[in-house]
């Protein structure tokens, strides 16, 4: 491995990374492509063929309303992605610039962010889930909050410090000098070069952030049924166990790959872009 | 170090007071007036303003806040919405179930979690490594719904080996009630395990290159000696850390895990009353999830800076 090459070529020439990509993309775009993809309509029920097993007609088997299985695992793909996807953005909508002022602000915003940022960081989200699903009632939109509320602790870490890291370097002082103003310093100079770490735990927090949303909704306080969800899917599987295994299994194994996908991606891009970590 | 434990407990009670207020506050903002509600179909305004007074609605937000906060310190929770029992009770019978749960993962993940760090750390870049960091992966992307749902298709369904649901109270039978905790306690325990064996892994990686473990090699001290008494002893401060970090998560997986398998807990009880709107137990469950969570790492703090004399004299984690 020379230290010339690019993240991107490093990110490829890791086997587990480059493997995780290829899943991620895979399944991910399998779920966004979800309405060409899907062999037939998710929401089709078929009374003549309940608990059908595998065939060729439905490869994944049909369900306790005779629907098929593969179609519905894409649309719940897709659902895992954007809810995942989203809770993530708004975690990092929030977590950034209170980061970012924390580790730049030393003395006023980081004792009281810090502090705030540490009672949430460990405190479960699931309490936060079920208080929120109590008050407003479940949906996946209030699963989508409580879970972007327990992504911003880890965020906020990274960007605080990101932020007291580069603060110290020449190129703020420079930018100080030149008459750059506070926001100018955090979002032009600091927030680019923080861009990687920023990427990383992004890239870290959605499969989190995945699992966390199918578990609501195998609860029942995320995504509601008939709509097409893995955890609302692996929860109806749950009663029919016996007669139709496959209902159980399939789903998990396609949140085990995306989620898995993720996890290999994450890890491979925090080797390329820090080469020296890589090499340890 | 006085001075240390003071500040924690500052920390802790600012902690509870404001998930206190969150929740009253969450609670205030549920849309319908309980006074209107109570009064029934077309209430008059005296009757109403009847029961506002009773409930002392009437009085200003923060003497209200603080009423609630005197109850809610006294452990009176009022009662249950459906079965009129007094909440404070219902808890009593449900936390054992979830406490044995937590404590038997929290074993799993610590034994299987730190055996397998040690033995990746020694063997650094060998198969032995190898099989443990895919193992933690696959541990950390597996849900643990999942696993228990296969769990009950493998070992009850199939095999017949365990029973698939259901908590046998250890008083009546104690391998009844461990056979029955044993699939939820592995399912549970394994992503903190997984996590766990990372964080072992690396700080003893970390701990092995340093001077003092090449002197105790030097002295002549077997392997196995320098290993688990010098190494290990100085990698436990990270994994209290984590299991300290670890607990919201370990509680959120203990929801989960009970619905799974049946287990009459705090988890069953809190998802059951949301759907039941039975709000007096879903608050008390709230709060007394919360206290539990800021003593716990109270206590892992105190821990924490009696094993590293650094903390107590810095004053904090950084």
């Amino acid at each position: 491995m020379t230290a010339t090459a690019t993240p991107a070529r490093r990110l490829l020439r890791n086997p587990a990374g480059a493997f995780g990509l290829a899943l991620t993309v895979l399944l991910v775009g399998a779920g966004l492509l979800a309405p060409l993809a899907a062999p037939h309509d998710p929401a089709a029920v078929g009374f003549d063929r309940l608990y059908a097993p595998p065939s060729w007609a439905s490869p994944l088997g049909t369900d306790e309303l005779g629907r098929d299985q593969l179609s519905r695992i894409l649309y719940g793909l897709r659902a895992s992605v954007l809810i995942g996807v989203a809770a993530v953005l708004m975690a990092a909508a929030v977590a950034v610039p209170l980061g970012l002022a924390a580790g730049y602000y030393r003395r006023v915003v980081d004792p009281v962010v810090s502090r705030l940022n540490d009672a949430v960081m460990a405190f479960p989200f699931l309490v936060l889930a079920v208080g929120l699903a109590a008050i407003l009632g479940p949906s996946p939109v209030n699963a989508a909050v409580a879970i972007g509320v327990s992504q911003v602790p880890n965020i906020l870490r990274v960007m605080r410090g990101e932020a007291l890291r580069l603060s110290g370097e020449q190129f703020v002082d420079a930018a100080v000098a030149g008459g750059a103003g506070d926001a100018a310093v955090l979002f032009r100079h600091i927030l680019p070069n923080a861009a990687n770490a920023l990427l990383v735990q992004v890239t870290v927090g959605i499969p989190a952030a995945i699992i966390a949303e199918a578990m609501l909704s195998f609860l029942g306080l995320g995504v509601q049924p008939p709509t097409p969800s893995l955890g609302v899917m692996l929860s109806s599987a749950q009663s029919t166990f016996a007669q139709a295994p496959w209902l159980a299994v399939f789903p998990g194994v396609a949140l085990v790959l995306l989620t898995l996908g993720f996890n290999l991606l994450g890890d491979g891009l925090r080797d390329a872009l820090d080469p020296k970590g890589a090499q340890r | 170090m006085v001075r240390y434990l003071l500040g924690r407990l500052a920390q802790a009670a600012l902690t509870l007071l404001l998930v206190s207020a969150a929740v009253f506050a969450g609670l205030r903002a549920m849309p319908g007036d309980p006074a209107v509600l109570l009064a029934g179909e077309d209430p008059d305004p005296e009757t109403v303003a009847q029961i506002r007074a009773e409930l002392g609605l009437d009085r200003p937000v923060p003497v209200q806040y603080l009423v609630w906060l005197g109850r809610m310190a006294r452990l009176d929770f009022g009662e249950s919405v459906r079965t009129g029992l007094p909440v404070s009770d219902t808890l009593l019978t449900r936390l054992p179930v979830t406490l044995e749960l937590a404590l038997l993962s929290l074993l799993v993940a610590a034994v299987v979690g730190v055996l397998a760090g040690v033995a990746a750390a020694v063997r650094q870049g060998r198969p032995t490594d190898w099989a443990a960091n895919a193992g933690a992966l696959l541990g950390l992307s597996v849900p643990n719904f999942w696993l228990g749902l296969m769990g009950v298709l493998l070992f009850a369904v199939v095999l017949g080996w365990l029973p698939a649901s259901g908590y046998v109270p250890p008083s009546e039978s104690l391998t009844g009630n461990l056979a029955g905790m044993l699939m939820p306690a592995l399912v549970l325990g394994t992503g903190l395990a997984a996590v766990v064996m990372r964080q072992t892994r690396s700080s003893m990686i970390e701990v092995l290159g340093s001077d003092y473990i090449r002197t105790a090699r030097a002295k002549g001290l077997s392997p196995a000696r320098v290993v688990l008494v010098h190494g290990l002893r100085n990698s436990m401060v990270t994994v209290l850390t984590i299991l300290g970090l670890q607990l919201g998560a370990l509680i959120s997986g203990a929801v989960v895990t009970e619905q799974i398998f049946v287990l009459a807990g705090f988890g069953n009880l809190m998802v059951e009353s949301v759907f039941t709107r039975d709000l007096p137990v879903v608050q008390a469950a709230v709060l007394v999830t919360a206290a539990g969570y800021v003593l716990v790492n109270l206590a892992v703090d105190v821990c924490y800076s009696l094993v590293d004399p650094r903390i107590r004299i810095q004053g904090g984690r950084s």
